[in-house]
């Protein structure tokens, strides 16, 4: 993950995923249509904000490696365009992009996520594929790990830096995903899965007050920042 | 409540037969251990069994196949696994879910059952095997011996009348492994018709009413537990021992011994996670020491450590008194992981020896191949691609490249797990021999088996304080 998740769970850790990435979309979306830096701005208040409520806590060395990638990338657009005005703007707005999909993504476990996908008429086999893609990232983290170390173990005389890369993590990851596709498809047959049966769930996330007063704030930001964009708050 | 009538079965595209006119009767209640050499056939009754074969593997099938008055050729794979519970060796393997309760709740789902009936059951379920404190766990996070409890606990809510557990223990601590048995004893009790498919045979004792022994696909010998007690008879068929005592209590403390690798005021932690060595200080000698801990104590973060695999944080290694770096740890050592599929990156199995032993003089290279692969009854396989072995096979493979470095410290991570008795007591000869040489071998398991059979001291984890050793 971008950032360490506190260890306690916040209102933000609470909202509907759906809400959250609704959030994390639109104000991605629309900040590609701002111009202003005071609108940009605004949205990235209130995303900082939202950062702050859910207590993430990003290390020292991804706030430094943040901050000198924006800093390069306003000098440079400075630099290009003689127009600070621009080069804020620029900056601001790929601020937003960073922060808007992770600040959500980050406080969304990915089993929350897939119950809600769940609830959804998506096709029986499209959500078993999600959840499986969902399961496979973390196992496949460990296994691509552990084919490091033991590639490490096996040392230079594997041959050069391509060959070991292939031999060391391209075979035996081809070899991986075979053999858990293989398993994970037995493992489902063995359990009844039938993509023509019916399902139901056991517990989805509801949408409460503190949704709808979430969305409520972002909509408001969002008209806040178009009426400073377009409404004549602009100098 | 099973019944398998002159079965004849063959995989698509194989000659020979992987079972032979087996004929077998599992009652309700009645729990059947099913035990012999690897590739004898064992797995394959149990794909019968929960309708694999034919419906997924294919093949050619002749006799009928009977689970709960049912034919199972008759019925789709998914009315099968109403009456029928299958648990494997790697439970990981088996999730769909990330979080335990997903786990549990998934199959319900997919069987249409109302929020509220599945809670029922899960519930049910989780009660009944201990399950409940691990809710809202996360299944990645958990213990070996915790999913494997979680997977039973997934099976047993959907009520089957059948349960197949195809090497259930290969994976678990001794304890786990007694406390499986325990549950199986209850299960027998409910009523449930129970195949055990495992090369591990003490754990089952005093819980299995029958055992059949098979050899080449047919069932060779059928009767109580007791006629495992006979030697020769488990030597014939390859079995292991029929009844282990633990040998852990027994081993002497590595520290009492003369340091080969002497480790002082070891530091380490995995980045943000909390310190597994704090200053801990211990020496292991030339022979075997087998490092015992429960799952999650840290013996193979260790091992990563001790193999310059993961740098430590502070503290000192010596090897032989003098200091080791990382990297020259890396050079002198070898690690066997569990996963061997990711240790094995060369066209054929001697090319994977010959690299393993390149360090070793040419002179020398060709005969020490040729030995190691002699040993571990690979010679037959040579020219055949490491990935295309048997799991077995792969495991052994692993274990001879990792001798064949000839390296001053070995390390094994279960290294005999799902492996027959034969198969067992060659490896073991192969770390004996290693251990002989002078060189310093570190063996992580759980098979008490292996550990009786090679162990010399243990260094138990987590580290204790211990008398003070001069480096």
């Amino acid at each position: 993950m971008f950032w360490s998740e506190a260890s306690r769970r916040t209102v933000i850790h609470r909202l509907h995923p759906f809400v959250k990435m609704a959030v994390g979309i639109g104000f991605t979306g629309f900040a590609l249509c701002l111009r202003e830096p005071s609108a940009l701005a605004l949205l990235l208040g209130f995303l900082l904000s939202t950062f702050v409520m859910a207590r993430l806590r990003p290390s020292g060395r991804r706030i430094l490696f943040a901050a000198l990638f924006l800093g390069a990338v306003t000098g440079l657009n400075f630099w290009a365009a003689r127009d600070p005005s621009h080069a804020a703007a620029y900056c601001l707005r790929l601020a937003v992009f960073l922060l808007a999909i992770p600040v959500c993504a980050g406080t969304t476990a990915p089993q929350e996520l897939t119950r809600a996908l769940a609830r959804t008429p998506l096709p029986p086999g499209m959500v078993v594929a999600l959840m499986l893609v969902w399961r496979f990232f973390p196992l496949m983290a460990a296994e691509v790990q552990q084919m490091r170390q033991a590639a490490r173990l096996r040392g230079r005389a594997c041959g050069g830096a391509l060959t070991r890369l292939y031999r060391g993590l391209v075979v035996p990851m081809a070899f991986c995903v075979l053999d858990y596709t293989d398993r994970i498809t037995l493992a489902l047959e063995l359990r009844g899965f039938s993509p023509e049966a019916g399902r139901t769930c056991r517990r989805q996330p509801a949408a409460g007050a503190a949704d709808a007063g979430f969305l409520l704030l972002a909509l408001g930001t969002v008209l806040a920042a178009g009426w400073l964009q377009w409404g004549g708050g602009a100098p | 409540m099973i019944a398998l009538d002159h079965i004849h079965y063959a995989y698509p595209f194989q000659t020979c037969k992987a079972l032979d006119d087996v004929c077998l009767r599992i009652r309700p209640g009645e729990a059947v251990l099913c035990t012999g050499r690897s590739g004898s056939g064992k797995s394959t009754l149990a794909r019968l069994i929960n309708g694999l074969c034919p419906h997924v593997f294919r093949g050619d099938l002749r006799g009928r196949v009977t689970v709960a008055g049912q034919d199972n050729l008759a019925r789709r794979i998914s009315e099968i696994a109403h009456d029928v519970g299958t648990l494997f060796q790697d439970p990981e393997h088996q999730f769909f879910a990330l979080a335990v309760e997903d786990e549990m709740a998934f199959a319900h789902e997919w069987r249409n059952r109302t929020p509220a009936e599945i809670q029922r059951r899960i519930e049910e379920a989780a009660d009944s095997l201990g399950v409940r404190p691990l809710f809202g766990s996360v299944l990645h996070a958990l213990s070996e011996g915790e999913k494997q409890k979680v997977a039973l606990a997934s099976i047993m809510s959907l009520k089957p009348k059948v349960l197949v557990l195809d090497e259930p223990t290969a994976n678990l601590d001794p304890e786990a492994t007694m406390d499986l048995g325990r549950h199986i004893l209850r299960f027998k009790k409910e009523g449930m018709a129970i195949l055990v498919v495992d090369h591990r045979l003490y754990w089952l004792r005093d819980i299995v009413d029958r055992v059949i022994v098979m050899d080449r696909g047919r069932i060779a010998l059928e009767g109580g537990f007791t006629m495992l007690s006979d030697h020769s008879l488990r030597a014939h068929y390859g079995l292991r021992l029929d009844s282990v005592s633990d040998p852990r209590p027994g081993l002497t403390e590595s520290f009492l011994h003369d340091g080969f690798l002497q480790v002082e005021g070891l530091h380490f932690s995995y980045r943000r996670g909390r310190d597994l060595f704090n200053g801990a200080s211990f020496q292991l000698p030339r022979g075997v020491t087998g490092i015992i801990g429960n799952n999650g104590a840290g013996k193979t973060t260790l091992a990563r450590v001790l193999t310059g695999l993961n740098s430590k944080r502070a503290g000192k290694i010596r090897l032989d008194g003098k200091p080791v770096s990382p990297h020259e740890l890396l050079r002198r050592s070898s690690l066997v992981l569990q996963n061997t599929d990711h240790q094995l990156h060369m066209k054929t199995v001697v090319a994977e020896m010959e690299l393993s032993a390149a360090r070793v003089s040419t002179r020398l290279r060709e005969t020490l191949v040729a030995g190691y692969l002699r040993d571990l009854d690979l010679a037959h396989l040579v020219k055949r691609h490491p990935q295309s072995l048997s799991g077995g096979e792969k495991q052994r493979l692993a274990i001879a490249c990792g001798l064949a470095k000839q390296p001053d410290v070995l390390v094994l991570d279960e290294p005999t797990s799902g492996l027959d008795g034969r198969n067992l007591q060659r490896i073991a000869a192969a770390i004996r021999m290693t251990a002989d040489r002078g060189a310093c071998v570190l063996l992580i398991s759980h098979d008490l088996e292996l550990i009786a059979s090679v162990c010399d001291c243990a260094l138990r984890v987590p580290i204790k304080t211990s008398p003070p050793t001069p480096i």
